[in-house]
């Protein structure tokens, strides 16, 4: 079976318009400062937004998107011969809904004699193929909030199999009324601005913009590279929108992905919680992580993202993965933004101080509507 | 591996309210406040698996090229009005998120589930990665469907939609059952295969034995490139739908012997199913 490393990324998001920008942004975050940082990037109060101008929903799409792949493409170095291999997973909840959105709005308003843009997302997988000019037929993934996560379980399952030499995995979410209007309507956004999940006095979701790209490879780039060593993804049918409070389909999805990899909480530098700051979930999730330290009386730090980030949903598969990546390149893992009270009856807290770190195994938790749970376990200790 | 069961069917372009009074018929779970797709899939879904015995940990793989059109149409309206409000269910209607766990809930399984799209070959896409993940034993069995609406309503579809060659696009809604065990199997799959153009399938075709074929639209396009016996070619429904390619191979399985499906995509990529019935 062959080894799958992470050879390349990129990242656009609130942060910044690459990695570098994001990494350096967050940097300068803290509790302090909070909201002062995204007072210009909010979208009422519960989305923040990508720092750049564009004619219309369509150009900011596919520019955006174009920018992710041709990034992520220079930072894995690759040829153009080793573009062409590349098998390309697009995962996101949303897609390019908000180039319908505004092209409905331009029919119905009589400004334009086209419905709609696009029938099916199909042609966003075209668009990207023929940036790299990639062999095969690109695939669209959606598993709500694991979309992205679950693209890379499939890639590396591809890659170990020896039926595919690299893969892009690309995960994008942009602003759009549907999505905004119906996490709106479901009562999930946040309405201070302050996004602190895993905290008793979160007030819920900040969605968050990003489009980002990793590139897995068989061949390693350099010791930094990051190996997948075992993924996992489970699935609880408790609730279409909710999570089960018992937290049993995280709980198994993070121990089964822990004796794959044949590790030990205690060999982890850290779990990467998915975290969402809705009560439910953060519950069910705490309640997992909490039951797994319980069980093998080990435990290990927890590290949350989503208040740097946003909630990135179908793209936070890619896009806390690269960030917190981006954080170890720095030589730390950050501690919890925001974070002041944490819920009764769980024992453990998230990382409140930075965490110096070089060489690390960190466990990545995605967790979707519709009972989604992805588990990825990555490592540079080899 | 084998298919263990199909379900097929086509409309002109039934209602939401049609296709609950259809689901009606076949199952006492109530589905309120589900868009018209999602019915479809799980009507489609639970009469392929209708009477069959199945794994609860089943992986579900929906294929669809155009997705929840009506609904997220509905939908598109009601974002564009200043203070509208979209409603949870609608917004949970409008795209391919959470059909898995509709279905899932209608046939009481625990598997994963995946919903997956790449324009003209999307089926075939989610039926390589059931295979695979059989394949690879992470599971022992899949349901693999495709399902699309009518575009019926939709204005300048001629533009939107290229490979329906002006045939009027149906509501369709195809499902296969795929399992390790040969236990009252259809049929078996020997080969599923993918070449990056058509030179390297005729290389493949040459060694390749079959008694019939099907042929989606591009590969009947194709048709003078193909190393294939023309007189295999088995005449194929007219109706069409986004995921149609589904029903061809629904359609084979009809016909008995060593069985080949062809789907290109507009690049002339390939994807090749044999099976042996």
């Amino acid at each position: 079976m062959k080894n799958v490393y992470i050879t390349g990324s990129s990242l656009i998001c609130a942060l910044g318009n690459n990695k570098s920008q994001s990494i350096q942004t967050a940097k300068k975050i803290n509790n302090e400062n909070y909201r002062d940082f995204f007072k210009d990037k909010h979208e009422g109060f519960s989305f923040f937004k990508i720092d750049q101008t564009f004619e219309n929903q369509k150009e900011k799409f596919y520019t955006i998107l174009q920018d992710t792949i041709l990034q992520a493409v220079k930072d894995a170095n690759l040829s153009k011969d080793e573009q062409k291999e590349l098998q390309i997973f697009i995962g996101s909840t949303s897609m390019s809904i908000s180039i319908n959105e505004e092209q409905s709005d331009n029919f119905y308003n009589k400004k334009s004699t086209k419905m709609l843009e696009e029938v099916g997302y199909g042609n966003i997988g075209t668009f990207t193929e023929n940036i790299i000019d990639s062999k095969y037929k690109a695939t669209i993934l959606q598993t709500a909030c694991t979309s992205t996560a679950n693209s890379i379980a499939y890639a590396t399952d591809l890659i170990q199999a020896n039926k595919i030499k690299r893969a892009l995995i690309i995960g994008l979410e942009l602003f759009n009324k549907s999505t905004y209007k119906g996490f709106q309507s479901l009562m999930l956004l946040s309405k201070n601005g302050i996004y602190k999940p895993f905290d008793q006095q979160s007030d819920g979701v900040i969605l968050g913009e990003s489009c980002s790209a990793v590139i897995l490879d068989s061949v390693k780039k350099d010791d930094s590279s990051l190996e997948v060593l075992a993924t996992n993804t489970s699935f609880d049918n408790y609730s279409i929108t909710g999570s089960n409070p018992s937290g049993e389909a995280t709980y198994n999805s993070m121990e089964k992905t822990l004796e794959k990899a044949k590790l030990e909480i205690k060999d982890l530098t850290c779990i990467k919680a998915h975290a969402t700051g809705s009560e439910n979930s953060n519950l069910s999730e705490a309640k997992a992580i909490d039951n797994l330290f319980k069980k093998y009386n080990q435990t290990t730090d927890v590290v949350i993202l989503k208040p740097f980030l946003g909630h990135t949903l179908g793209a936070c598969g890619t896009s806390e993965t690269i960030l917190l990546c981006e954080f170890i390149k720095e030589g730390f893992i950050p501690k919890t933004l925001n974070y002041q009270v944490g819920y009764e009856n769980i024992s453990f807290h998230p990382l409140l101080e930075n965490k110096t770190v070089r060489e690390v195994t960190i466990l990545f938790q995605y967790i979707g509507f519709g009972g989604s749970n992805t588990t990825l376990i990555l490592s540079n200790k080899g | 591996m084998y298919i263990c069961a199909t379900y097929n069917t086509t409309y002109k372009n039934n209602t939401t309210k049609e296709y609950k009074q259809l689901l009606k018929e076949i199952t006492k779970t109530q589905f309120r406040r589900v868009s018209k797709f999602n019915i479809m899939a799980i009507y489609g879904a639970l009469q392929c698996l209708k009477n069959k015995q199945y794994d609860n940990n089943l992986n579900i793989y929906t294929a669809s090229e155009y997705g929840c059109i009506t609904d997220m149409n509905k939908v598109l309206l009601q974002v564009n009005k200043k203070d509208e409000i979209v409603m949870p269910y609608d917004f949970l209607n409008i795209n391919g998120n959470n059909v898995g766990f509709l279905i899932s809930e209608a046939l009481n399984t625990i598997g994963n589930n995946f919903y997956v799209t790449a324009e003209d070959v999307s089926f075939e896409k989610a039926f390589e990665l059931a295979y695979f993940d059989i394949s690879i034993n992470k599971i022992d069995q899949a349901l693999v469907g495709a399902v699309d609406e009518s575009l019926d309503y939709i204005q300048d579809i001629s533009n939107l939609v290229k490979n329906s060659d002006n045939k009027g696009i149906y509501d369709g809604t195809t499902w296969f059952h795929l399992s390790t065990k040969s236990d009252n199997a259809l049929a078996k799959i020997d080969i599923v295969e993918t070449f990056n153009n058509i030179e390297e399938l005729n290389s493949f075709l040459d060694t390749l034995q079959y008694d019939h074929l099907s042929l989606n639209l591009f590969a009947q396009k194709a048709l003078n490139s193909l190393k294939i016996d023309k007189h295999k070619i088995i005449t194929q429904s007219e109706d069409f739908f986004g995921t149609y390619s589904a029903m061809y191979l629904h359609n084979l399985l009809n016909f008995e012997g060593k069985l080949l499906h062809l789907s290109l995509d507009e690049k002339n990529r390939v994807f090749l199913f044999h099976f042996i019935k």
